[in-house]
């Protein structure tokens, strides 16, 4: 009798969890009151660890790398040679965008997305597990996090808010197996869009829509906009292309220009779901001539 | 050991395991405490213990660093279960008793993983993992081995493999 009592508690536990983890697939869009307050109970903890865990590991650090530092100067003062080139070509850039924002203004151009209000947050907590990379931050639905915030921090794309608490929130990482990020090349012509998904080894992995677009070694690439995440944060540099010679498709992997590996601060852009400016209403402000000056700033 | 304890201990090796231990990780790969201590508390304490240590840490894993829930609950659950049928054929003085206990939960935790995430349509081809996984597998041996020779002498008052006693 007690054996058939334990069997039928056995499959009603089986059958809970399963409903649960359906009705968790994807993240919830509200977690429970006792998670929330569980998460906020523990958050101290967690945020004290950690900031321990930074400090052994910022000191360690040095001693760990001392013998990569030779060839780490020899790529730097390389970088350093580019990035002058660049600042040149950036500065006549930046005279032409300058001129264009004036103009913008000057013709009272609507902007469809625009992120203000970024919150500042630390990591407290990172996966415990192999298969996936997410981590938790301290700041939640009190701060102003929403579901599928996008997280970056000084470098650039972090990932997704997936679940929100009272001030705690769980991020998918951008290198996470699951992720995926749509994506376009950093440059003035020829920005071939695409998109990105993660690997097991901190590192992304991509195709390009255009059978015909040229990728180099080296390139640098941005959000596109499409999907979740806003339009124009940096993700990462090209480091291998492969054409697929199956789908007649580039292949693209990419070495993120965040160091998952050492991600103590985050900043979060609340999501705004994107709403449609109504087409009559965007062209009464905007005379014919414009469009034309717009495309061809471009 | 009372319930209270066991609880405590969850909670705490959660703490422990999302924050300083993330320093230890070699090679991105971090060893699985969950698995060693469910595994230690289903040999050497009681039935109870082991079961409730093994779900509220799955629970805690779930909740707040899982994307499904109740993926990492069962899956201790479950590793709980077959060891504590195993020890109920195996001597537990042996030495090969914890390194066996260990990996077999370690790859059973991976297999079951890969199965419900197939069934959830979020699985990662095992081939990617591999060296993560045979990491996890002998980091989490060496562990548990040292912690069950440990726990081993307290609980018996003599050392594992100490056929003289």
């Amino acid at each position: 009798m007690e054996n058939r009592y334990k069997k039928i508690v056995l499959v009603l536990i089986t059958f809970v969890l399963l409903i649960l983890m359906f009705i968790s697939f994807g993240g919830r869009e509200r977690i429970t009151f006792i998670e929330s307050k569980l998460g906020s109970l523990m958050l101290p903890i967690q945020k004290t660890l950690t900031s321990i865990g930074n400090f052994v590991d910022e000191k360690t650090e040095p001693i760990l790398n001392v013998l990569n530092y030779k060839s780490l100067n020899e790529n730097l003062s390389k970088e350093n040679e580019m990035l002058k080139e660049q600042v040149v070509t950036l500065t006549m850039n930046q005279k032409e965008l300058t001129e264009l924002k004036d103009l913008k203004l000057a013709l009272r151009y609507v902007e469809r997305m625009d992120s203000e209000g970024y919150i500042s947050c630390n990591v407290i907590a990172k996966d415990m597990g192999n298969w996936f990379n997410m981590f938790t931050i301290d700041a939640g639905s009190i701060q102003g996090v929403t579901k599928n915030s996008t997280v970056i921090n000084g470098k650039g794309l972090v990932g997704l808010v997936y679940e929100v608490g009272e001030n705690w929130s769980k991020v998918i990482s951008i290198i996470d197996q699951k992720s995926s990020v749509g994506f376009e090349m950093l440059r003035v012509d020829n920005d071939f869009d695409g998109i990105l998904s993660g690997t097991t080894n901190y590192e992304l992995i991509g195709e390009l829509f255009d059978p015909k677009a040229t990728v180099t070694v080296g390139d640098y690439i941005v959000t596109s906009g499409l999907g979740m995440y806003p339009k124009g944060i940096m993700i990462g540099q090209v480091y291998e292309v492969d054409m697929d010679k199956d789908l007649i498709l580039n292949k693209i992997k990419v070495t993120p220009v965040v160091d998952f590996k050492k991600i103590n601060k985050v900043m979060v852009i609340p999501y705004v779901e994107k709403q449609d400016i109504p087409i009559e209403e965007n062209t009464e402000q905007i005379p014919e001539s414009s469009t034309e000056d717009d495309q061809g700033g471009e | 050991m009372k319930t209270r304890y066991v609880i405590l201990l969850a909670f705490i090796n959660f703490i422990f395991s999302s924050t300083i231990f993330q320093l230890l990780r070699i090679n991105g790969t971090l060893f699985n405490t969950c698995i060693i201590i469910s595994v230690i508390l289903a040999a050497l304490s009681t039935k109870e213990n082991a079961i409730v240590f093994a779900l509220i840490s799955g629970a805690l894993q779930d909740v707040f660093l899982g994307r499904i829930l109740g993926v990492n609950f069962i899956l201790y659950g479950l590793i709980v279960y077959i060891t504590i049928r195993l020890v109920e054929v195996m001597f537990k003085g042996n030495f090969i008793t914890p390194i066996f206990l260990v990996v077999l939960s370690t790859f059973i935790y991976h297999f079951g993983f890969y199965i419900m995430m197939f069934f959830l349509q979020s699985t990662i081809p095992l081939a990617l993992l591999y060296s993560k996984i045979m990491t996890e597998v002998l980091i989490n041996s060496i562990i548990g081995f040292f912690i069950y020779a440990h726990t081993f002498k307290k609980v018996h008052g003599y050392k594992l493999g100490d056929f003289n006693a």
